[in-house]
C-alpha cells in the first residue's frame, strides 16, 4: 500500500469513526422526536420503525389541551420559564456585582471569599434539599415559583460568580482606568465600560443558570404540591403511572423541554465551553 | 485560554484601584473606597449564607434529631427532638444504606472513568478530522449534551423499554449462536432492564456517559487546539508512535484541564437523581437507591423522617468534600500565589 | 386541632339543618331552614382532593355533587384529582407545608397514619346524627382512634378477579374455582394470546399487599399481630408462607412476566386495556377507565368478576378496601367542610358514589340490594369475607415508602434469597417499622 492510499484509508476510517460517534450522540434524541410523531400503533410495536410513517400531530395535540395533571402543558413550560428567567434575572445582578469585585479588587477576606465560592459548588444540593425545604416553608413559599426561584438563585450562584470573574478580569483594565482618568465616576465606568465588554460572558453565565433551573428537579419536587404549579420535569413524571405509560405524549413534552435548551446550547457553545473550563482552571 | 486576569489582579499589577485614593473626585459615592468590593460583595454573601452555609449547618444539626411532620408542619408544631447518634446507627444498621452507598460509589469511578475516557477520545478525534466533519459531529454531541436530564433518563428509559424499546429489538437481530456465543440466550424480547439493580445502573451509565462525554471532548479539543503545532511536528520527526505522543505530550499539557474535568464528573456524578429517578420511577426499587435517593426516599416519602435523610446527606456531603479537598487546595494554592 | 374542637358546637347545628336538607334529595331542595339563611357560604371556596384519575363517570358524579353544594350554600368547590401512587407524597406536602385542601377522599387503610401526624380534623359529630347514623359501626374501625372519628366511609371495595370474559369462551376455560385451575386457566392464555400476555398479572407496586395479602390471608396468615402493644410479625408462619408462594409463583411460573415487577394496579389495568393481560385482582372501579383506554373497545360482556378462589376451592379472603371522606385538619372553611362531607357521605350522594363508581354502598339497604346484582355478587360476597391491614400509622410506611414485601417478592423471584430467608428478614423489618414511636 503507497503512503498515500493508507493515508487515504486512515482518513476514511477517522470519518467513519466521527460519523459513528455522531449517529451514537444525535440517534437518541431523534428516537424521542420521531416517537413524539409516531402513531401508537408504531410506537408499541417490537419492530423497527425508523421514520414515523404514519406522521401525527396527536400527541403534541393532546400534551398541550388535555395535558396532564389537569394543566396543558403551556402551563408546566410556563412556569419553568418563569423560575429560569427569575433565576436568571436576580442571578445575574448578583453575580455580575460579586465578580467584580473579586476580579478589580484586592480586598481583605478575598481569598476566603473564594474558597467559600468553592466549598459551596461541592456541596450537593440534596444535602441542603432538607433545611432549604424547611425554611421555605417557614417563609410561607411552599407552593410559589418565588420559593424555587430563590433556591435556584442560590444553587447556581457560586458557580455564576466562579464563571463570571474569569470574564470581567478578561477586560483590560487600561480601558476602565482611562475612563476613570477622565472623570467619570465609579458607576458610569462600570456601567459604560466594564459592562459592554462583560456582557457576551454574563450571558454565558445566565444560559448556564438558566439551563440549570430550567432542568432542576428535586426542589421543584418537593416545593410544589400544586399541580398548577407544576415545572416541567416535575409534570413529566406524571406521564408515568397515572394512566400507564403515554410514551407518544411524553415523548412530545420531552422533546418541547428540550427545545430551548438546544437552541440556547448552539448559541452560545463556545463560550460556555470556556467558561466552564476557565472557570474551574484559572486562578 | 490565555491568563489575563494574573495580570490585571495583584501581582503585575501592584497598585490596585483601591489604593489610587488620591486625586479621586468624591463624587464616586460617598463611601470609602476600601467599602466598595465589600457592598458589592453583599448580595451575593447573603444568599450564599443563607441559601448554602446556614443550611449546611443545619443539615449537620437534624442529623442529630428527631424531625417528622409534627415538628415541621405550620400548626402546633412541635420542637425537634434531640436523639444524638440514633439516626446514623439506624442508617448504619439498614442494608439500604450500605447498597445505596454501594451504588453511588461504583456508580461515580465507572460512569466519571468512562465519561473521561470516550470525551478524551473523542476530543481528540475531532481534533484529526477536517472541518466540515468536526463541525457536523459537534453539532451532534451537542444535542445530547444540551438534554435536560429528567428527558435524558426519559430517552433512555424508552430505548431500554422491555417489550417496544429499541435496544432489545437489536439484541434479537444478533444471530443466534453468537447472542446465545456471548450472553447465553438468543431471545431478547421483553428482557427487563429496569429491574435488578446491576441493569438499572448500566442504563444509567450509558445514560450519563452519553449525556457528559460530549462536554469533555468539547473541553478537551479546546485544549489540543491551545497545543503548539511544532511540537506534534517534532514528535512525527522523531517517529514517535500515536500513543506516545499522546501520553508524552497531550496529556502533560492538558492535565490541568483533566484535572478540572475530573472534579467535575466528580461532583456531577456522585449526586445523579434526575436521571435515576426517572429510570426506576421514583424511589421503587430499594436496592437500586443511591445516597441521594435513599435520603430523598427516608426524608419526603411518608412518614417524612428528616433526620435520617439529613444523616444521609450528611454522609454523602462528606464523602463528597473529601474527594474533592485536594481540588480545593490546589485551586486555592494557585489563587494565592496569583 | 383546636380551631376544629371551638368550632364543633356551632357547626353541628348548622351541618344538621344541611343533612336533613341533603336527605330530602333533589326533589325537596328548599327545605325551610337552608332557603332563609341564603347562601350560607357565598364567597368562599372550598378545595376538594378527590383521589385516583378523573374517569368519565367519576368525574360526572363529582361534577354533580360540587353543583348541588355549591347550589345549596353559595360556596366554590375547586376538585383537584390526584393519581393513587401520588397520594402519599402529596398527603406528606400539604401536611407539612400547610397547604392541604379543605375536604379530601382517603383510603381508609390511611386513615390511621394521618389521624397520628394530626392531619384530620375530627368529625365524630357527622357520624353521632343524620343519615350517618345509620353506617355500621363496624365499618368505622379503621376511622375511629380514642372515641374520636376521623373520616366518614365513603364506598366500600373488596376485590376480584377480573378477566377477559372474551377469551374465556374463546378458549373454552371455564370459571376457575380453585387456584390451579385459575393457574391452569392463566397459562393457556399465554399459550393461544402470546407470551407478552400476563395470564395473572402480578401486582408488586405500591398497592401489592391487596393481592399479596388476599393469598396470605386465605392460607390462614397474618401480617403481624399486637401482643400486649407490641407488633409481632406474623409473616414466617406457614400460613402466610403458602400465600408468600402463591404470589412470588405468579412470576417465577410464568404466569406475569418478570420485566414488571414493580406495576401497580393502575398498569396493570393500562395493561388489560391493551389486551396484554388475562386476569388481575380489583374491583368494578376500574372498568370506566378501560373502557376508556381501550377506546371503547373493552366493555360489556368481555369482562367479567370471578372471586379470587382458595387455594383448594372456595372463595379467598379479600381486603377490606374502602373510601373515606375527611375534614383536613388545617381546612380553611372548617364549617363549610363539615357541611360537605355531610352532604357527599349522606345516604343520597353516599350511595350513589359507590354505585357510580363501582364500590359497594356502606348504607346496609343498599348493600343488601346490591347483592342481588349478578355483576356485583363476588364483591359483596368477598366483602363479608373481607380483612383488614395492621391497623397502624406506621403500616403504610412498611406497605409503600420502604415496601417490605414487595421487596422480599423481589429477593425471591431473582434468586437472591430463598422464601424462608427473604420471609424472616422481612418479618424483622415489619416489627422495626410497626414497632416505632
Amino acid at each position: 500500500m503507497t503512503p498515500l492510499a493508507r493515508k487515504r484509508l486512515g482518513k476514511a476510517a477517522l470519518n467513519a469513526t466521527g460519523l459513528l460517534v455522531f449517529v451514537f450522540a444525535i440517534f437518541p434524541v431523534y428516537w424521542m422526536v420521531s416517537t413524539a410523531f409516531k402513531t401508537n400503533d408504531q410506537i408499541f410495536t417490537t419492530k423497527f420503525i425508523p421514520f414515523p410513517t404514519s406522521f401525527t400531530f396527536e400527541h403534541v395535540q393532546r400534551v398541550l389541551t388535555q395535558g396532564v395533571a389537569g394543566n396543558s402543558i403551556w402551563v408546566y413550560m410556563g412556569n419553568s420559564a418563569i423560575v429560569a428567567l427569575g433565576t436568571v434575572l436576580v442571578g445575574a445582578v448578583f453575580s455580575l456585582l460579586a465578580a467584580t469585585a473579586v476580579a478589580r479588587f484586592n480586598f481583605k477576606g478575598r481569598s476566603t471569599f473564594l474558597i467559600v465560592l468553592l466549598v459551596a459548588q461541592m456541596i450537593p444540593a440534596e444535602a441542603l434539599l432538607i433545611p432549604l425545604y424547611l425554611r421555605i416553608i417557614d417563609l410561607g413559599l411552599v407552593d410559589q415559583l418565588a420559593g424555587l426561584i430563590l433556591v435556584n438563585v442560590g444553587l447556581t450562584l457560586p458557580f455564576g460568580i466562579w464563571m463570571l470573574r474569569t470574564f470581567v478580569a478578561a477586560v483590560p483594565k487600561s480601558l476602565e482606568e482611562a475612563a476613570w482618568i477622565d472623570g467619570a465616576s465609579r458607576f458610569t465606568t462600570f456601567w459604560r465600560v466594564l459592562f459592554p465588554l462583560v456582557a457576551p460572558g454574563l450571558v454565558a453565565t445566565s444560559i448556564f443558570s438558566f439551563i440549570t433551573a430550567w432542568n432542576e428537579l428535586i426542589f421543584a419536587l418537593v416545593l410544589m404540591s400544586e399541580s398548577s404549579g407544576y415545572t416541567m420535569p416535575v409534570a413529566l413524571q406524571y406521564f408515568f403511572g397515572q394512566k400507564g405509560t403515554d410514551w407518544g405524549a411524553i415523548m412530545a413534552s420531552s422533546t418541547m423541554m428540550t427545545i430551548p435548551v438546544v437552541v440556547f446550547f448552539l448559541l452560545v457553545q463556545r463560550r460556555m465551553v470556556s467558561g466552564l473550563v476557565a472557570g474551574a482552571v484559572k486562578g | 485560554m490565555t491568563d489575563t486576569s494574573t495580570l490585571t489582579r495583584g501581582g503585575g499589577n501592584p497598585s490596585p484601584s483601591g489604593r489610587r485614593r488620591p486625586g479621586r473626585p468624591a463624587k464616586a459615592s460617598g463611601l470609602p473606597v476600601w467599602s466598595i468590593p465589600y457592598l458589592l460583595l453583599v448580595p451575593g454573601l447573603l444568599v450564599i449564607g443563607a441559601l448554602l452555609l446556614y443550611p449546611m449547618v443545619q443539615v449537620a444539626i437534624i442529623a442529630f434529631q428527631k424531625v417528622g411532620l409534627p415538628q415541621i408542619r405550620p400548626v402546633n408544631t412541635k420542637p425537634a427532638e434531640w436523639v444524638g447518634v440514633e439516626n446514623f446507627t439506624q442508617i448504619f444498621g439498614n442494608e439500604i444504606f450500605w447498597n445505596a452507598l454501594r451504588n453511588t460509589v461504583v456508580f461515580a469511578v465507572l460512569a466519571v472513568s468512562l465519561t473521561l475516557v470516550v470525551g478524551t477520545a473523542v476530543g481528540v478525534l475531532l481534533n484529526k478530522l477536517g472541518k466540515k466533519m468536526s463541525t457536523l459531529v459537534i453539532v451532534g454531541i451537542m444535542f445530547a449534551w444540551a438534554v435536560p436530564p429528567v428527558a435524558q433518563g426519559i430517552i433512555w428509559k424508552w430505548l431500554f423499554d422491555a417489550e417496544a424499546g429499541i435496544i432489545n429489538w437489536a439484541l434479537n437481530l444478533l444471530p443466534d449462536w453468537l447472542s446465545t456465543l456471548v450472553f447465553g440466550r438468543a431471545d431478547w424480547t421483553g428482557e427487563p432492564w429496569l429491574n435488578d439493580a446491576w441493569s438499572i445502573y448500566m442504563v444509567l451509565i450509558i445514560t450519563v456517559v452519553w449525556a457528559s462525554f460530549p462536554f469533555i471532548a468539547v473541553s478537551v479539543l479546546a485544549g489540543l487546539k491551545g497545543i503548539p503545532a511544532e511540537l506534534y511536528e517534532a514528535a512525527r520527526v522523531d517517529g514517535a508512535s500515536a500513543w506516545l505522543t499522546f501520553r508524552k505530550i497531550t496529556f502533560p499539557l492538558l492535565r490541568p484541564v483533566f484535572a478540572v474535568l475530573t472534579v467535575l464528573s466528580i461532583i456531577w456524578d456522585f449526586k445523579v437523581f434526575s436521571q435515576l429517578y426517572v429510570l426506576m420511577g421514583g424511589p421503587s426499587n430499594r436496592e437500586a437507591y443511591n445516597l441521594s435517593m435513599y435520603s430523598y426516599a427516608e426524608a419526603f416519602r411518608s412518614p417524612p423522617k428528616m433526620g435520617s435523610g439529613a444523616a444521609i446527606a450528611l454522609v454523602l456531603t462528606v464523602i463528597l468534600l473529601v474527594v474533592t479537598a485536594v481540588y480545593v487546595r490546589q485551586l486555592v494554592k494557585q489563587e494565592d500565589m496569583s | 386541632m383546636r380551631i376544629a374542637k371551638i368550632t364543633a358546637t356551632t357547626v353541628t347545628t348548622a351541618a344538621l339543618a344541611l343533612g336533613l336538607a341533603a336527605c330530602g334529595g333533589a326533589e325537596a331542595p328548599a327545605e325551610p331552614s337552608a332557603a332563609a339563611s341564603g347562601p350560607k357560604y357565598s364567597g368562599k371556596e372550598l378545595t376538594f382532593w378527590r383521589l385516583g384519575d378523573s374517569n368519565p363517570a367519576a368525574q360526572k358524579y363529582t361534577d354533580e355533587l360540587v353543583a348541588a353544594f355549591e347550589q345549596q350554600t353559595g360556596a366554590k368547590v375547586k376538585v383537584e384529582w390526584i393519581p393513587w401512587p401520588q397520594v402519599n407524597d402529596k398527603f406528606t406536602a400539604a401536611a407539612a407545608g400547610g397547604t392541604g385542601p379543605d375536604v379530601t377522599e382517603i383510603g381508609n387503610d390511611q386513615v390511621p397514619l394521618w389521624q397520628s401526624q394530626e392531619a384530620l380534623a375530627p368529625i365524630t359529630d357527622i357520624v353521632a346524627a343524620g343519615d350517618q347514623a345509620e353506617i355500621p359501626k363496624n365499618l368505622l374501625g379503621l376511622e375511629t382512634i380514642d372515641g374520636e372519628t376521623y373520616a366518614v366511609p365513603w364506598g366500600g371495595g373488596s376485590r376480584a378477579v377480573l378477566y377477559r370474559a372474551d377469551w374465556f369462551k374463546d378458549l373454552k376455560i371455564e370459571i376457575p374455582k380453585t387456584w390451579d385451575e385459575l393457574v391452569a386457566a392463566a397459562k393457556k392464555i399465554q399459550e393461544k394470546k402470546g407470551k407478552d400476555v400476563d395470564g395473572f398479572a402480578f401486582n408488586g407496586g405500591s398497592d401489592a399487599n391487596h393481592l399479596l395479602g388476599s393469598l396470605a390471608w386465605t392460607g390462614g396468615g397474618e401480617y403481624a399481630v399486637k401482643e400486649g402493644d407490641k407488633w409481632v410479625g406474623k409473616l414466617t408462619d406457614p400460613g402466610f408462607k403458602t400465600g408468600f408462594e402463591q404470589y412470588t409463583a405468579l412470576v417465577t411460573d410464568g404466569l406475569s412476566s418478570k420485566s414488571r415487577l414493580s406495576q401497580n394496579t393502575t398498569e396493570i389495568r393500562t395493561r388489560f386495556a391493551n389486551n396484554k393481560v388475562g386476569m388481575y385482582l380489583t374491583a368494578s372501579w376500574d372498568l370506566p377507565g378501560i373502557d376508556e383506554d381501550s377506546k371503547g373497545k373493552l366493555k360489556g360482556d368481555k369482562l367479567a368478576f370471578f372471586p379470587l378462589p382458595a387455594k383448594d376451592g372456595g372463595e379467598a379472603q379479600s381486603f377490606l378496601g374502602g373510601n373515606d371522606i375527611a375534614v383536613w385538619g388545617t381546612a380553611k372553611e372548617m364549617d363549610a367542610a363539615k357541611d360537605f362531607v355531610k352532604l357527599a357521605s349522606g345516604k343520597e350522594w353516599g350511595v350513589k358514589y359507590a354505585t357510580d363508581g363501582g364500590l359497594l354502598p356502606v348504607y346496609p339497604e343498599a348493600l343488601a340490594k346490591l347483592s342481588e346484582d349478578p355483576a356485583q355478587a363476588p364483591f359483596a360476597a368477598a366483602f363479608a369475607k373481607a380483612k383488614a391491614f395492621p391497623a397502624d400509622p406506621n403500616w403504610t410506611e412498611a406497605n409503600e415508602t420502604k415496601a417490605v414485601l414487595q421487596n422480599a417478592a423481589r429477593q425471591v423471584i431473582e434468586g437472591k434469597a430463598t422464601v424462608d430467608e427473604a420471609l424472616g428478614k422481612a418479618n424483622t423489618e415489619l416489627e422495626n417499622i410497626l414497632n416505632q414511636s
